[in-house]
């Protein structure tokens, strides 16, 4: 296809100038925009103002990478709570007032601290950009149709995956406020080529329509989409997806409440998900040190900075999500952005050391998945007895599957052959453990306050 | 009007006019940056014209958004701007982060609209819509 004034369109790309520059460019594109927004930023939001004459930096000291990296210093999410609670506004980390917002928004606040969120309109497209370059990867086009799986609500997840649908062209079909068993007819009559949900509630779709005795393969659906759980990068759910749901394509989105879905799986599914260049910069860091990791495969925490948020900045952020970046990938699907195999490894703040071994549960959440005879839902039970963390994985049977203590004794076996200590399991029954429309939760805390970490995964 | 956020808040002006252009990484030939548009994206020749081509495109949108007639066609220009600078964004525009930072150049303020005039007498003169 040739655009009007007869250049090359390449319809394998939402936009091929960026998603397959080089490195280099790529790098000189992201330096110019991190130079204007820590101006923008100094000037505008008294919080970044502070945190950088706290560091003794000006915005002209910013210069270079090593600039970046070693005087710039970081953001964190409680400088944006501090500065909310202690706010007229309620808004933490504020560049623009409220004159300037079109809706706000907050995150899950799983850990009871939300953090406010407000967009501008501009903000609030571009936004919508974001899910386009993974969902056009997979071969959505406009005119095509994508149902959601939601009511929607102040999460700001949700909706952006409204707004990219609408950028994107797509027809847009609701099931808000509709049973589960509702919403599986609806994807039958509807016939849509998108479904939109969390990994859990996908399957708990194929559940319902399986006890109801509904083929969801006939419903004709193409690429099943969604994000804010591991779920859909995790090798065992996406088959268990593609069988029940009889599709060939699965759109993993990663995202961060502070900046939106900024990493999406290609069509060529590597085991993980690319940054979204265009919208935001990605590195990691060593979690301690606060050094950039430069080592090929090396897991560090993942650093941002949003292009997408200006009502409130977020400029070197750190998200405490542990991944490995791989620079330069080259697994064939052409985009040159940065990929991150395995996406989120676990969190940089929230690990248990049970008899001396660290253990994050974002990786006995990818175990469990491993462990034919479970479903894909399980809830991590922590506490603390004299003085020393416990875990307690209870996992949900799937039906049909025989002794409940065969199954716990499996489980267990195969969390301590991979993290090295022996974890408390229980097997419960099929249907046990609550469904969540929205992000589910799976992480109960149960330990004294100064016991836990500050954050959760969950309560992002 | 364009350039002056409503309740108060001027944000028509670059933020950081102190900061040097960065230097480009080694430009191709003819890549390099089009007079009146900042620093080249060093995307190719084919982005770069389209940047420059989305650049003058916007400062019309301006430049008709400080004429237009009505609440609602304003509204709607500025709406366009946005979806606009999105584009700009696409093709590696670093000089400004969002629409309102975007100010029309000097350049295209002066000359002569090259869209038709929003002088309804100049509309009379030439036989055009009488009210």
């Amino acid at each position: 296809m040739a655009g009007a004034l007869g250049q090359a369109v390449d319809q394998r790309f939402w936009n091929r100038a960026t998603q397959t520059a080089d490195r280099e460019r790529l790098d000189a594109l992201h330096l110019a925009r991190i130079r204007h927004l820590v101006g923008w930023a100094y000037d505008n939001s008294p919080l970044h103002r502070r945190i950088y004459d706290a560091a003794g930096v000006k915005p002209a000291d910013i210069r270079t990478w090593d600039d970046y990296h070693h005087r710039l210093p970081f953001t964190d999410k409680p400088d944006y709570v501090r500065d909310q609670e202690s706010s007229e506004s309620g808004f933490g980390g504020l560049a623009l007032g409220p004159e300037h917002w079109q809706q706000y928004f907050h995150t899950t606040g799983t850990t009871g601290r939300f953090l406010h969120e407000a967009f501008s309109q501009f903000e609030m497209h571009k936004a919508g950009t974001q899910l386009c370059y993974g969902l056009w990867s997979q071969g959505a086009r406009p005119r095509d149709s994508i149902y959601f799986c939601f009511d929607f609500g102040m999460w700001v997840g949700l909706w952006t995956y409204y707004w990219g649908a609408r950028n994107l062209g797509l027809t847009i079909v609701s099931g808000g406020g509709a049973t589960g068993e509702q919403r599986v007819r609806h994807i039958l009559e509807r016939r849509p080529a998108i479904v939109c949900a969390t990994p859990t509630y996908l399957l708990h779709l194929a559940e319902i329509a399986e006890r109801e005795g509904l083929d969801l393969r006939r419903a004709g659906v193409r690429i099943l989409a969604g994000g804010g759980e591991a779920g859909l990068s995790v090798p065992r759910i996406r088959e268990r997806l593609a069988e029940a749901w009889g599709v060939e394509r699965i759109h993993d989105a990663y995202g961060i409440g502070e900046a939106l879905f900024i990493g999406q799986s290609c069509d060529v599914w590597a085991g993980g998900v690319h940054a979204i260049e265009d919208v935001c910069h990605s590195y990691s860091a060593d979690p301690d040190s606060g050094e950039p990791v430069t080592d090929t495969g090396g897991v560090g925490e993942h650093v941002i900075t949003s292009y997408t948020h200006l009502v409130q900045p977020f400029i070197k952020y750190r998200t405490h999500d542990l991944v490995r970046i791989d620079d330069r990938p080259d697994h064939g699907c052409g985009w040159t952005w940065k990929h991150f195999p395995g996406v989120v490894l676990g969190r940089s703040d929230f690990m248990v050391t049970i008899r001396g071994v660290n253990v994050y549960p974002t990786a006995v959440e990818n175990l469990i998945s491993e462990v034919p005879g479970l479903t894909h839902h399980y809830e991590l039970h922590l506490s603390r007895r004299d003085g020393m963390d416990r875990m307690l994985v209870r996992a949900e049977a799937a039906a049909g599957v025989g002794e409940a203590a065969d199954l716990a004794a499996r489980l267990s076996a195969h969390l301590r052959d991979h993290l090295g200590v022996r974890l408390e399991t229980e097997i419960v029954h099929a249907g046990t453990l609550p469904r969540y429309e929205l992000k589910t939760r799976r992480i109960f805390d149960a330990r004294e306050p100064g016991a836990r970490a500050a954050t959760t995964r969950e309560g992002r | 009007m364009a350039g002056v956020a409503q309740g108060g808040v001027a944000q028509g002006t670059r933020t950081r006019p102190d900061l040097d252009p960065l230097p480009s990484p080694e430009p191709e030939l003819g890549t390099g940056p089009e007079p009146g548009t900042g620093v080249g994206s060093g995307l190719g020749v084919d982005v770069e014209r389209q940047r420059a081509r989305l650049l003058a495109l916007h400062a019309h949108l301006a430049q008709e958004r400080e004429a237009a007639l009505s609440p609602a066609i304003e509204r709607a220009l500025e709406t366009a701007q946005m979806y606009l600078f999105l584009a700009l964004g696409y093709v590696g525009h670093t000089d400004e982060l969002f629409p309102d930072e975007l100010q029309i150049p000097a350049e295209i303020q002066a000359a002569p609209a090259a869209f038709p005039s929003t002088d309804a007498t100049e509309a009379t003169e030439a036989g055009g819509i009488q009210s």
